[in-house]
């Protein structure tokens, strides 16, 4: 089997003439928890969609497990957990008739896990699945999905609806399962502490291109943010490469830099400084740097050079 | 499979109830006409038999159109392809279902006639004359076009318009159901029958596994 639960090359979606996904090569490691980043609309959700064969893609090819996308096998289905964005479950069913459902059609089904899930979340099994809170679909879908004991779990957005008190319970249940040998997981949020605190390789699509994919800490290790001040004022255009993002304000200019090396520091030296520090970063602000629009420099990066990749 | 038949057949058991209505009405009504007013009937076989194949093409159609669009509205089929089902699974636990409401609402009155004619004689039964052709290939033909409909359901119900399934598979079937009767209870009606089922099943299989879920 490939050291790839999930591979993608070149994928390329339009939805009614309109490009979506342009060439992305995601590669999730066997093992691994990818967090897969982006804004509303980026395409995340349909990077998903096409990997579970639930969307054709325009171009380019995909596989799970080892299995082409578009026609994944009952035997590779049975392997993959996922928990929809909106948590897409039938609303006319009784939570009870959607275990069942669940149970019958599983290739594995944990019962014992299952009730451990259902008395810490409370679900009433008798209550239609329409008349359940948001929070409560999550939880449910949450259950379910992890009731199959998945080798590859896929999490669109699982977390969003859910309380602080379930979004802790969530993360430690997902915790505990990610310790669970061999266990593969591609996590979308838009909580990224929860991504930080989970994931150990970052994807983050800007206008439907991957423009980082890299491991956590070397993405922190790589994006670097400087706050420089100048004797004068600053100079007008930094001849450094890869600025993903500047800001001026007297005497002052910040900017975030990828792939920050000795070469970039002895062009900034050139400009005599009067001091530069540098601002640590968490996950959050990389993420704002690499998706936010109207900065000069991201311009850049709207042709789909990538910040960070491997 | 079996799960997923089961499922079918729960999330429609309105037709299936309706097929079941159907058959033992009709069984009972021909059943009294033939056995209990034998030789002076106050309707004709034929009448009935129209009635009948007028309400199953109601109900067929009426069962793989909601098939489909229910699953398309409710995005069922998106649930199912994330557990280890496939479109192709789907598509025949559908198809198994759609058999089995055909068969409930079509055996009972096979069986009502032949039992009746076994009593009193295929040549006491009035009205028969009317339909042309031998018995059998008469119910032969009555079953295909009732799965006939059921497959322009399936057909037309893959879509978010409500009118297209409930109208055009309505138009769809009552044309076919007339140019079968115009042309007769014959051999010639296989060869509108089969294609006919064979392009609607192919068309509704190719939609469904190749559209966005």
């Amino acid at each position: 089997m490939s050291e790839y639960a999930i591979q993608t090359e070149n994928i390329v979606k339009y939805f009614d003439g309109r490009c979506v996904l342009d060439g992305i090569d995601l590669k999730v490691p066997q093992g691994g928890i990818y967090g897969l980043l982006g804004r509303n609309g980026a395409g995340k959700t349909t990077i998903i969609r096409i990997l579970l064969g639930l969307e054709p893609a325009t171009r380019g090819e995909a596989s799970v497990l080892g299995a082409s996308s578009w026609q994944l096998p009952a035997s590779v289905l049975g392997q993959i957990g996922y928990v929809a964005e909106g948590h897409n479950l039938i609303p006319n069913y009784s939570v009870r008739r959607i275990v069942e459902l669940y149970k019958g059609l599983s290739a594995r089904w944990n019962e014992q896990f299952f009730r451990r899930l259902l008395e810490t979340f409370r679900l009433p099994m008798e209550r239609k699945v329409s008349q359940l809170s948001r929070g409560m679909r999550a939880q449910l879908n949450l259950s379910l999905a992890m009731a199959t004991e998945p080798k590859l779990l896929i999490l669109d957005d699982p977390t969003l609806g859910l309380d602080t008190v379930a979004r802790r319970q969530f993360l430690e249940l997902a915790i505990e399962l990610i310790s669970q040998d061999g266990r593969t997981i591609l996590f979308c949020s838009h909580i990224l502490s929860d991504v930080e605190r989970l994931a150990d390789r970052i994807g983050i699509l800007r206008a439907g291109k991957l423009v980082v994919d890299c491991e956590l800490e070397e993405l922190k290790k790589r994006v670097r943010k400087l706050r420089v001040i100048f004797d004068g004022q600053p100079p007008r255009e930094l001849p450094i490469t890869e600025i993903i993002a500047e800001k001026r304000q007297g005497r002052e200019m910040t900017i975030t830099v990828a792939n920050w090396n000795e070469n970039k520091q002895a062009i900034l030296n050139i400009f005599k400084p009067a001091s530069y520090t540098e601002i640590p970063m968490a996950l959050e602000e990389i993420f704002i740097e690499c998706t936010a629009s109207g900065t000069d420099a991201a311009v850049d990066y709207e042709q789909g050079e990538p910040i960070c990749s491997r | 499979m079996f799960t997923l038949i089961i499922r079918e057949i729960q999330d429609n058991w309105v037709f299936f109830i309706a097929a079941a209505i159907l058959a033992c009405a009709f069984s009972f009504l021909i059943g009294w006409q033939i056995y209990f007013i034998n030789g002076m009937q106050s309707l004709p076989i034929t009448i009935l038999l129209m009635v009948n194949a007028v309400c199953g093409i109601l109900i067929f159609c009426g069962l793989g159109a909601a098939q489909m669009y229910w699953d398309k509205m409710k995005r069922i089929s998106a649930l199912l392809t994330t557990l280890p089902v496939t479109r192709n699974q789907i598509f025949t636990a559908r198809i198994a279902a759609g058999l089995l409401a055909v068969a409930i609402g079509f055996l009972p009155t096979v069986v009502t006639i032949t039992a009746v004619s076994n009593l009193i004689g295929p040549s006491s039964i009035p009205g028969v004359g009317l339909v042309n052709g031998p018995t059998s290939e008469v119910w032969i033909l009555i079953f295909l076009l009732c799965f006939a409909s059921y497959c322009v359901g399936l057909q037309t119900g893959w879509t978010s318009n409500r009118i297209i399934p409930t109208l055009g598979s309505l138009l769809l079937s009552m044309i076919l159901t007339c140019v079968i009767w115009i042309k007769g209870f014959e051999l010639d009606a296989y060869l509108i029958l089969i294609p006919f089922i064979a392009c609607c099943l192919f068309r509704a299989w190719r939609t469904f596994s190749t559209a966005a879920l």
